[in-house]
């Protein structure tokens, strides 16, 4: 890298080259170590301050930047990040991922290869209400890699279905990082529109994106099954069963997890049904998301010597939920209106009595975690989460401000046409950048930076945008499962005992890379995969 | 020159003293040459001042003035007549709490965006109300808690950082990352955004702009106050995270050679 900064610098010569080497530059200085979103403003008005001295750069262009924070503000889309977020850790803090890991395992471990399985559904799951790569690489691996090598797990085998599993978190909705793409996607595609001249432009929603992540998602589970379960059946010492005996009696287990397993899985069905549904927007999809969460807490931190009584008041509010959705479906509650049937009317009663029941339990579940000094460390979390994103956001419009000002979009755009084989070319070129940037940048710095950049320029040349977002998606999910800079690897490499070399890691992931690549070769050949769905439910 | 005080002197004055405020980690670092380390940063601030005067578009000759002067030299002598460390231990604990304050006064904020976002959704499929205002307020939040939390997030440690390298780093290297980090990344970027909201916030204000629905919150212009108020309170905790990196950084160059007598110094040879 110190290499390119060298050459960086030498490009300086030529003003015109600046935009080129900022980025040049900013890759090289942000290995430092420094925050990412501030190294970002941080480089750019160094290269702004020396574009202004060759006289390339006019400083009318950083004037936009308060109106590009302030849209970030007003934008009703990324309100569903915070909550979602909030819904996420409650997850967490209250342990209720922990739980959901233990049954599984204890329903699939009799079974060889069982604990694989159990830990890639759990992913699945986790990264559908989280989708945080390190937060659930890190509680799978202090969960689950103990138990693994404990039953005699091979450590790469074990090591790499961890890794890969966390990585799910992205490509599964509804993800914060779809949410974030689908954003900058939508932005990207008006504008490839309107520089053809398209004046009424369509658009595609995050709703677009979530829907066409579902399918390859979902593959992407069931190809990492399918080597579970080949590698048990073949490799039986690489992973052996639990011997049944130690599991306690099926009834027990299945009863349990009856208990356990529901919950988490109907919130996740009901946020991304609703939203896939059209019914609702993310945002809102999330605050339910994140209400509910609260209440499955409020009933998972209940003590258990106050029996029901303790819980009555959050099955009771959930109970009322399930009332909601089947009063507004059988009756008009609208309010405002002249004439209103017996029916009705009793129907807006009960609801209101609902609401209230709803408003006793969700009390009670704030109540409950406050009680347990839970809430603070879950809001707390929230924040720093919440704002370290956002000044991604901010720091990446400050630095594209001032790549747009030294004719960096031109730059781009002359690139991407210059690859030879045109379209496949541009594609294929935009992929290995970002592959090659997904061992040093996380999702989020890349959907901000690079993203905006190169998408319109593709757009325009006519690639599908729901397709280029999952393509991007699964690509870098790839990157961050690649030996040696992969993120999901490094996060893994922070909680697994010595005795896993960090070689097994590096061994572990390589059949899993081999099946994002088999994933992203469907896709290329069969784009419908992703644009299918979308297609069916939103046109 | 005239001595006419305009907002715009005003403005300038505040921007001219913050950035002189700033160089106190700075001047702290190098406490044996201080002398030298104020004339340069005496320089700085000139040279920035023009910079400024240069860029600014709405702000019609906002540095080299007298009042600006004035108040350089107000903070200059009161960080030499009270001893330069002093000073800048002093402002980095209080800019520790304001910034640490901010950040947790937005904690209830999330819950209660998730909890005022989701009766809009009750309200609105089960009982047909919407309300544009209540929705606002939940935009009012979400930009609350992003923009007055990134200094306590900033001190907190919570801005991700890419640490391939820094992770593995000496205590030492990771000062020097942070404490040039501080002065070439974040407080330009603090301050360029301090000077761009400017006077995009003062016009807001001079209309009390509003929401665009007539229903809505009559407020934006506050909205829109969080913007330089972002830039300050991430200024506060770069202040407190250059002090702190500096502290490292003179702890870490004073301990082998104890004898020799610095502040620190002192209080090493005490335990020899």
């Amino acid at each position: 890298m110190e290499f390119f900064a060298e050459h960086g610098i030498c490009l300086c010569a030529g003003a015109a080259w600046l935009d080129v080497a900022m980025v040049v530059v900013l890759c090289a200085l942000i290995l430092a170590g420094y925050p990412v979103a501030f190294s970002l403003a941080g480089v750019a008005l160094i290269f702004a301050v020396v574009g202004l001295s060759f006289g390339v750069f006019d400083i009318s262009f950083l004037q936009p930047f308060p109106q590009r924070v302030h849209g970030a503000v007003m934008n009703t889309t990324l309100i569903a990040v915070p909550m979602f977020i909030l819904m996420g850790v409650i997850l967490e803090k209250s342990k209720i991922a922990e739980e959901l890991l233990d049954e599984m395992a204890k329903l699939f471990g009799s079974l060889r290869g069982g604990l694989g399985i159990s830990v890639t559904i759990v992913g699945a799951l986790l990264a559908a209400s989280t989708g945080i790569v390190g937060a659930t690489v890190v509680t799978m691996g202090l969960l689950s890699l103990p138990t693994m090598l404990r039953r005699g797990y091979d450590p790469a085998f074990a090591s790499g279905s961890i890794a890969a599993a966390g990585t799910l978190g992205q490509i599964i909705p509804p993800s914060i990082v779809l949410i974030l793409l689908g954003d900058v996607i939508s932005n990207a595609y008006q504008k490839a529109q309107l520089e053809q001249g398209v004046f009424a432009p369509e658009t595609i929603s995050v709703g677009d994106l979530f829907a066409g992540a579902l399918f390859p998602g979902l593959m992407l589970v069931g190809l990492y099954l399918l080597y579970q379960v080949f590698t048990a059946a073949f490799q039986p010492a690489k992973a052996p069963a639990i011997p049944a005996d130690e599991l306690g009696s099926r009834k027990e287990v299945w009863a349990v997890a009856m208990k356990t397993l529901p919950p988490p899985l109907l919130l996740i069905v009901a946020v991304l049904g609703s939203i896939l549904a059209g019914a609702a927007t993310p945002t809102e999809a999330a605050s339910v998301g994140a209400i509910g969460a609260l209440l499955i807490a409020g009933a998972r931190r209940a003590p258990a010597e106050g029996g029901l009584a303790a819980k009555a008041p959050v099955y009771g509010a959930t109970a009322a939920l399930f009332i909601l959705v089947a009063l507004t479906s059988f009756l008009d509650l609208r309010l405002g209106r002249t004439d209103v049937s017996a029916a009705d009317q009793a129907g807006v009663m009960l609801a209101a009595l609902c609401c209230v029941a709803v408003a006793v339990g969700v009390a009670a579940s704030l109540f409950r975690l406050a009680k347990d000094n839970a809430l603070t460390a879950i809001t707390d979390q929230t924040v720093r989460v919440t704002t370290m994103v956002f000044a991604i956001l901010i720091g990446a419009a400050m630095f594209s401000l001032v790549f747009r000002g030294l004719g960096g979009e031109e730059t781009v755009q002359a690139a991407l046409e210059a690859i030879p084989g045109g379209l496949v070319g541009a594609v294929i070129g935009v992929m290995a950048i970002m592959f090659l940037l997904g061992f040093f940048l996380d999702f989020i710095e890349i959907t901000f930076v690079v993203v905006p950049l190169v998408a319109p320029a593709l757009l325009k040349m006519g690639v599908d945008p729901v397709w280029l977002g999952v393509m991007m998606a699964i690509n870098l999910q790839t990157s961050f499962l690649t030996p040696p800079f992969g993120f999901a690897l490094f996060y893994l490499r922070g909680v697994a005992p010595d005795t896993v070399k960090t070689a097994d890691i590096y061994r572990g992931a390589i059949p899993f890379i081999g099946l994002q690549i088999a994933a992203l070769a469907a896709l290329t050949a069969f784009p419908a995969i992703a644009t299918w769905l979308p297609g069916v439910l939103y046109d | 020159m005239t001595l006419s005080l305009t907002g715009a002197d005003l403005f300038a004055m505040g921007l001219v003293c913050l950035a002189a405020i700033l160089l106190l980690p700075f001047a702290a670092l190098f406490d044996r040459r201080a002398a030298l380390v104020w004339l340069l940063a005496i320089i700085d601030v000139f040279l920035g001042g023009y910079a400024f005067s240069m860029a600014a578009v709405d702000l019609s000759e906002p540095t080299l003035n007298p009042w600006a002067l004035g108040a350089v030299l107000v903070v200059v002598g009161g960080g030499v007549a009270f001893g330069v460390q002093r000073v800048t231990d002093h402002l980095s604990a209080s800019f520790e709490k304001i910034a640490n304050g901010a950040g947790k006064a937005v904690f209830a904020f999330v819950i209660l965006m998730a909890l005022i976002q989701f009766s809009v959704v009750v309200l609105r499929y089960v009982f047909g109300v919407n309300s544009i205002a209540i929705q606002e307020s939940v935009t009012y939040l979400h930009g609350a808690v992003f923009l007055l939390a990134a200094g306590y997030t900033l001190l907190s440690n919570d801005h991700v950082r890419v640490d391939i390298f820094y992770g593995s780093a000496s205590p030492k290297r990771r000062a020097h990352i942070d404490f040039l980090g501080t002065y070439f990344f974040l407080f330009p970027f603090c301050l360029i955004t301090l000077w761009a909201a400017a006077p995009y916030v003062a016009n807001s204000w001079s209309v009390r702009e509003g929401s665009t629905e007539q229903s809505g919150i009559q407020g934006i212009f506050l909205l829109k106050t969080l913007i330089p108020l972002f830039a300050l309170l991430l200024t506060a905790a770069g202040f407190t995270a250059a002090t702190r990196a500096a502290g490292v950084l003179r702890e870490l160059d004073n301990a082998p050679n104890e004898p020799h007598g610095t502040a620190l110094d002192e209080a090493g040879s005490d335990r020899a």
